[in-house]
């Protein structure tokens, strides 16, 4: 069994929505050096209400219809709380958080930001210091 | 609590909540006497209730043995400021009532929104709810520990609807009569899920109605017993768009920060493959301009699922 290292780590993402556009499996690509634990997602609040399907790695979807931005969206990104994934969803390294989203008001939206927030898994190398978290 | 005693009991989550509806068309209240309303929320008799968070109208908090345990002390006419949270919890035990106090000002409830209905003559109503929410425990085991092993994925189940109806009848709305409550349904597939939490766009993503009352919920469970004695307002279920840190609306759209989340159920509620989650709306929609008619909603059941493994 390797032994681990877990650090913090905030995969972001930007998007404009056009005016009532469904983009589906947008892939936000997670970094090949680590794996990571997905556990928590904050997003721009617009003034305007979007929608997101999220997807793990294995396709499995986090909700049954899309999920209103009242829920992972706030006026204060970055300060508000996130909302966290119970429990953490994990994805092996260089894998995606896909996401399938729906603009809601009729006019373009955005830009939005979302910030994929969890911990990094490293793999500790022999020998090897890791500092800081 | 103790290993033995936790083998004993278990609990599930419950509201003790009761509603004071007051209707007039004058633009304050009928002239009343002032004082202090003495008042119950009946029991259900069927458990014991262990009160955890206390909120709404409430002036004077009482309780099993009617000793104050809080008391707004005539400060605030709206009684406590913002929530309550019990610690130590509070038993009312199984056939014990709640004694409530609530302070009638001027013949006017603690109304925490008023309604209104213009017209020739504006009907008004004001909404002053009261609220324990905790946990009742029953005897023996939970019934809801499954057979087979699990692990935990979270899920979603966001149902819509459209709330285009109001709290009273039109068009007399001076007749006061109360319009039914809707009912709607979310059928659980695939899996076992347990439900941890309740969300809800209203305030969200209504940035526009500056004077929008929202709605009251009353929840099932999977076998279709009632989750609170009456009707709750969202701002004290959904773990967004709460009650601010006033007895006002949120101060703003998106301002997620400024609300307060509210924990319910707690503990989970388990709804297996195939059972309905089930919840009531009743309406407090009213004819102000700045209400609107026709309004999106969501309540999103937010929890995990239980995958085989």
């Amino acid at each position: 069994m390797p032994e681990y290292e877990y650090k913090d780590f905030t995969k972001c993402f930007t998007i404009t929505l056009t005016a009532d556009s469904t983009p589906n499996n947008i892939g936000v690509q997670l970094d090949k050096d680590a794996d990571f634990f997905w556990e928590g997602v904050q997003a721009t609040y617009t003034q305007q209400p979007y929608a997101a399907t999220f997807f793990d790695h294995t396709q499995y979807a986090l909700s049954n219809a899309p999920l209103g931005s009242y829920s992972f969206a706030s006026a204060v990104v970055g300060c508000a709380p996130p909302r966290l994934i119970l429990p953490s969803l994990f994805f092996p390294a260089g894998s995606a958080i896909i996401m399938n989203l729906v603009e809601l008001s009729g006019s373009d939206n955005g830009p939005i930001q979302f910030l994929f927030r969890g911990t990094k898994r490293y793999i500790k190398k022999p020998n090897a210091v890791m500092r800081g978290r | 609590m103790s290993p033995s005693i936790a083998s004993k009991y278990y609990e599930t989550p419950y509201v003790y909540a009761k509603n004071y509806f007051q209707n007039y068309t004058s633009l304050v209240p009928p002239s009343a006497p002032n004082g202090v309303l003495n008042d119950v929320i009946q029991s259900d008799g069927d458990s014991d209730f262990f009160a955890r968070r206390a909120a709404g109208a409430l002036y004077n908090f009482q309780d099993m043995n009617q000793a104050y345990f809080i008391s707004a002390q005539g400060g605030n006419p709206q009684g406590f400021v913002q929530d309550v949270p019990l610690a130590p919890e509070k038993l009312y035990p199984l056939g014990c009532s709640i004694p409530i106090q609530l302070l009638i000002q001027f013949g006017a409830y603690p109304a925490q929104l008023t309604l209104q209905f213009p017209g020739v003559t504006t009907a008004y109503v004001g909404v002053a709810p009261v609220l324990f929410q905790g946990a009742k425990r029953w005897k023996g085991a939970p019934n809801n520990k499954p057979n087979y092993k699990y692990y935990e994925k979270e899920f979603n189940y966001p149902v819509p609807f459209t709330q285009d109806w109001t709290y009273l009848l039109s068009p007399n709305y001076t007749q006061f009569n109360v319009a039914p409550y809707r009912t709607f349904y979310q059928t659980v597939n695939d899996y076992d899920f347990e439900l941890w939490a309740i969300e809800v766009n209203a305030d969200f993503d209504n940035n526009t109605l500056s004077t929008y009352s929202g709605y009251m919920l009353r929840l099932y469970d999977a076998n279709g017993y009632v989750l609170m004695k009456d009707f709750v307002h969202y701002r004290n279920l959904s773990y967004v768009s709460g009650f601010s840190g006033t007895h006002g609306t949120p101060a703003g759209p998106g301002l997620t920060n400024q609300f307060i989340p509210n924990c319910f159920p707690c503990p989970p509620v388990v709804f297996p493959v195939g059972s309905i989650i089930k919840f009531d709306v009743l309406s407090l929609l009213d004819t102000q301009a700045t209400s609107g008619t026709s309004i999106s909603q969501v309540v999103n059941f937010r929890g995990v699922r239980r995958i085989p493994c």
